[in-house]
């Protein structure tokens, strides 16, 4: 009898043993992981910025369009609509913008001009963060209407100093 | 319980007490780090000064409150804060250095050349700004 009772005591200290490291490590690995991810959503990501830079980009764009002879815009666009067409022709696959200008509708009217190929992630905004943000505006301009499409995918580079 | 189980006992409860605060001391650190770190405060004066530019025209002088920066340039031990804000004309960057070691990169596409960038100190020193003029690239030649 006591043999057995002692053998019990034992199992009972090895039972306690792992109640008293297993809940208050996985209580505290949980509540460690909820702290970091809380903490890393709000100061880790980048200033969300896409949605205006498209804006911005649109509304140059459409005001280009409205302020010259529209014959004149399209041979030499950067210049004339005062854009830097190295930031965004050169260096288009690190800078991420995207222009298209169509006379009508871009779905099913003319397109006038194109930089960068990919709009097709403009209708899927909302479902993935990592797609580009788009701005879509349409215009009239002597009795002819016109949309731009602008997308914006542009993230700041963090270098050494 | 016998001798045995108090000695377990004891030894789990400082192994506990040891990993909790290595945890917190840990997850504090990290948000002392991460708030007032220069990454997000970068990025966000960086996109915020390529905005100005990209929606102003040439001929304008702009003046930026950097005011928030330069305390925390300062708090990250930055020697020089003049330099916080500086401007790469050939590649149209905007550049933010907030911390020791890093700074951060964002273009405009406003086709302006940047003239005359400078930090004026307010008396006060509460009212820090950052002044610069816009001026169209024929004109600089």
């Amino acid at each position: 009898m006591r043999y057995l009772m002692n053998k019990r005591g034992e199992q009972d200290v090895e039972t306690d043993k792992w109640i008293l490291i297993v809940i208050p490590l996985f209580m505290l690995i949980a509540f460690s992981f909820a702290i970091g991810l809380g903490q890393g959503l709000f100061f880790g990501e980048d200033y969300e910025f896409r949605n205006v830079e498209a804006q911005i980009l649109n509304l140059k764009v459409k005001d280009c369009i409205s302020n010259n002879l529209y014959e004149n815009i399209w041979a030499d666009f950067y210049k004339v609509c005062n854009l830097n067409e190295k930031v965004l022709k050169e260096r288009l696959e690190e800078v991420k913008l995207n222009i298209m200008v169509c006379e009508g509708e871009c779905n099913s009217g003319k397109e006038v001009f194109r930089l960068g190929s990919d709009f097709t992630s403009c209708d899927l905004d909302g479902k993935n963060e990592n797609y580009k943000k788009c701005y879509k505006d349409k215009f009239i301009k002597n009795g002819k209407s016109f949309e731009i499409w602008t997308g914006s995918n542009h993230v700041s580079r963090r270098t050494n100093a | 319980m016998n001798k045995r189980g108090a000695e377990i006992l004891t030894v789990t409860v400082i192994l506990i007490i040891f990993l909790v605060v290595l945890s917190l001391s840990g997850l504090l650190y990290s948000s002392i780090h991460l708030k007032n770190g220069s990454f997000f405060w970068e990025d966000y004066y960086a996109k915020e000064i390529s905005k100005v530019i990209d929606l102003a025209s040439p001929g304008d002088e702009l003046t930026i409150d950097v005011q928030n920066a330069m305390v925390l340039a300062h708090k990250n031990g930055l020697k020089n804060l003049n330099n916080i804000v500086r401007f790469d004309g050939a590649n149209n960057e905007v550049i933010v250095r907030l911390g020791e070691n890093k700074e951060t990169r964002f273009e405009y596409f406003n086709d302006v050349s940047i003239v005359n960038p400078r930090i004026e100190f307010a008396d006060d020193g509460e009212n820090n700004v950052l002044k610069f003029s816009l001026v169209s690239r024929e004109s600089l030649g």
